[in-house]
């Protein structure tokens, strides 16, 4: 965790001061609500069909047993007893009072949290592996790198009012688990030839209406001048991108319009006067980050005591540790994701007595530590692995026990229409109705890891187009109709999906999803064989079939 | 009045549009190309004329520097009169007063200053009392710690912090 210095903390007490202030000249009619649009969105305040719903950012998904009971009294205090983490690892409360918020985000800071950036346009909290620090594949640990980011664009003067949202992310691993290639910017952390930390700078990624995936304008960028070339990108995106079209005025667009080339030689220029503004990086500065983050005191612990095989063990709990439980670089040690998927429940929702729960058991096994996936789960990040059935036993107990990681039931949903007023059709009672459908977990097991993804409108907050299976929810005179994409997936080889053809009625949606299931079980050549990669080999055509019949 | 290194100045610039408008009588900041015009007429003192941009200005046509320059918010949510202020501070190297004019409220004074805006002409309905405020709204800045020392960033605003935090 990253504990709080004397500074940080101010900041985020003034940010609450400031906020407060613009909150009561709004409230007393001293400031238009075109004036206030802006001020409330950069910090995380939107108003929605039913309530203002506040984003609490969760910086890079760390979070402390502390601050999770801080959140769970919140939703209890102020909301309606539950929060639902995103795909951006922050968290939302959807039923505040606009009064209240000013009071919520005191509450929050005192636990070192806050909303700054969370929306409008502006740059957004940044996003990482959810097993940074701890996966064994790590080549450079994200977290600091991260941290720095964070505090580079904390209330950055510069690029408050960019032509459009800004995310950031960062990945260390030979695995990217961070979506970096669909992010504005994604970072790579790697070391060069000589064991130098350094980054490969990935620009112009996204999703929305027009995906596009990202791709590298630097290969190796020294650490030191990490700053100030992020300052040169976003200067020549502030300067140059469109503002006359919102749909094109993320930065793919710009170096889509420019050419990768041109786009580049602007930057390179733009970094020229940037080293002379931004210092570069001293040793120093990162010594001091990575003390406040301190490292959890790891025991002593044999392998052996990971292999230890109970015959008492449920077939339940086999499973669950088959699905949820991931290696750890420490020996004896696990990480343990709790899934936030199960049946019938909102994905990423969690109630407040299960968030007192989870804090708990993390001070009790995992050193007071917790992350938030992107794929909308907790972890559990460093526990011991001889202590996994004790774990296992509490989530079950409140429901939390879900064994579903990485299979098809562990979907991706946006809220969707029962909550965004954007969207185009509901998201969750679809995804509901598919976990209904697959809920049989031998059939799921079988299937194996497959990313499913759903977005209420083109806005993509739910990842549709880096899904396997991508599922849109479109309009059709007034009525609510899905359109699927095939193919897609997340990771270094990043792919945007493809659409299989006409789309379907919302009672539908199972059945496709089956059959599509279908092909792939009966077209892989071996387990191993996933989704996009069938898709990739066999095309679209037996899918097709399959679907819509033989024409 | 408008704001001056954080304090209020009674004098007033009058903002002469693209269509012209009289140039005597007290200060005056005309569009950046009338500004070349009549300096090279040579029909004003420089010290009572300065010039404006627009946000999307390309600060490669600056061939001259008046002593005081302004940039001109059609919307206080145009990002690049924030960046081409940095690049003026920056690249150019100009020292003179750089004023924010046009759409411009207390929620955005201190970002401006800190990117190298030091007077600004309020909107019409800001009270510029109460605006001084928002300069003291924060007392501590990531920002300020990654700026290079000694470069035009440095800002009133942020040399004062840094003295005041022993830095
Ligand atoms: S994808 Fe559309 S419907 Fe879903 S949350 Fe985003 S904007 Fe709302």
């Amino acid at each position: 965790m990253y504990i709080y210095g004397e500074n940080d903390q101010k900041l985020i007490e003034q940010r609450v001061a400031q906020f407060r202030g613009q909150t009561a000249r709004f409230l007393a009619g001293k400031l238009t609500e075109d004036d206030f649009r802006p001020l409330r969105l950069k910090n995380g305040l939107y108003i929605q069909k039913h309530a203002p719903m506040l984003r609490v950012a969760i910086p890079y998904g760390l979070l402390s047993s502390h601050q999770l009971r801080a959140l769970a009294n919140i939703s209890e205090k102020y909301d309606r007893g539950y929060g639902h983490f995103t795909t951006r690892q922050n968290i939302q409360f959807n039923w505040l009072k606009l009064e209240q918020v000013p009071d919520v985000l005191d509450d929050l800071s005192k636990v070192g949290m806050h909303a700054i950036q969370t929306s409008g346009n502006c740059i957004r909290n940044v996003t990482t592996d959810e097993f940074a620090g701890l996966a064994p594949d790590e080549v450079v640990n994200p977290l600091v790198w991260c941290e720095l980011i964070r505090q580079w664009s904390t209330l950055h003067p510069e690029f408050g009012y960019l032509p459009r949202k800004f995310k950031i992310a960062v990945s260390g691993a030979d695995t990217d688990r961070a979506a970096i290639r669909v992010h504005d910017i994604g970072l790579l952390a790697r070391r060069n030839d000589i064991g130098e930390i350094g980054f490969s700078v990935y620009v112009g990624g996204g999703l929305g209406r027009t995906p596009i995936v990202g791709q590298v304008i630097r290969e190796f960028l020294g650490w030191q001048d990490l700053l100030s070339y992020l300052d040169a990108i976003l200067r020549v995106y502030n300067r140059f991108g469109r503002r006359d079209n919102k749909y094109k005025a993320r930065i793919k667009i710009l170096v889509k319009e420019l050419g990768l080339e041109k786009f580049t030689d602007a930057v390179e220029a733009e970094w020229l006067i940037s080293k002379q503004q931004i210092r570069s990086l001293h040793e120093a500065d990162i010594e001091s980050i990575e003390k406040r983050f301190g490292k959890p005191k790891f025991e002593v612990l044999s392998s052996q005591s990971v292999a230890n095989e109970s015959s008492e063990e449920s077939q339940q709990f086999k499973n669950w540790k088959k699905r949820n439980v991931f290696p750890h670089r420490v020996n004896g040690y696990s990480c343990a994701v709790i899934s936030l998927k199960k049946t019938g429940i909102a994905p990423g929702d969690i109630t407040h007595t299960q968030m007192v729960a989870v804090a708990d058991l993390a001070d009790q096994f995992s050193f007071g530590e917790l992350r938030v996936t992107h794929g909308q789960n907790l972890v559990l990040p460093h526990v011991r692995t001889q202590d996994l059935q004790s774990i296992y036993q509490v989530l079950e107990s409140i429901h939390l026990s879900t064994a579903n990681v990485g299979l098809l039931t562990d979907m991706i949903a946006c809220p969707g229409g029962d909550f965004c007023s954007l969207a185009n059709a509901v998201s969750i009672p679809v995804a509901n109705a598919i976990q209904e459908r697959f809920e049989s977990l031998d059939y799921l097991h079988d299937i194996g890891n497959l990313v499913l993804n759903i977005s209420g409108c083109m806005n993509s907050c739910g990842h549709h187009h880096v899904g396997n299976i991508g599922i849109l929810g479109v309009d059709k005179g007034g009525e609510e109709w899905y359109q699927i994409t095939i193919g897609g997936r997340q990771g270094l080889d990043a792919a945007i999906g493809k659409v299989i053809g006409k789309s379907f009625p919302r009672d539908e949606v199972p059945d496709v999803i089956e059959k599509l299931i279908h092909v792939y079980i009966k077209s892989r050549e071996s387990s191993d064989e996933n989704f996009a990669e069938v898709v990739g080999r066999v095309g679209l055509d037996p899918f097709k079939e399959e679907v819509y019949g033989v024409h | 009045m408008y704001i001056r290194n954080r304090e209020i100045v009674s004098d007033t610039w009058r903002i002469v549009g693209e269509s012209g408008g009289a140039l005597e009588g007290g200060f005056v900041l005309l569009p950046y190309s009338n500004w070349l015009d009549a300096i090279a007429e040579a029909k004003l003192s420089p010290k009572n004329i300065g010039a404006w941009l627009e946000t999307s200005f390309d600060s490669s046509e600056l061939v001259r520097l008046p002593d005081v320059l302004a940039i001109q918010f059609d919307q206080f949510t145009d990002g690049r009169g924030y960046s081409l202020a940095k690049i003026i501070r920056g690249r150019i190297g100009f020292k003179g007063d750089l004023f924010a004019i046009g759409d411009v409220t207390r929620d955005q004074l201190l970002d401006l200053e800190k990117c190298g805006f030091n007077c600004f002409v309020l909107r019409e309905d800001q009270d510029i009392h109460d605006s001084l405020e928002a300069f003291e709204e924060f007392n501590f800045s990531y920002r300020d710690s990654f700026v290079q020392k000694g470069s035009e960033l440095e800002t009133a605003g942020s040399k004062k912090l840094r003295h005041a935090s022993g830095h």
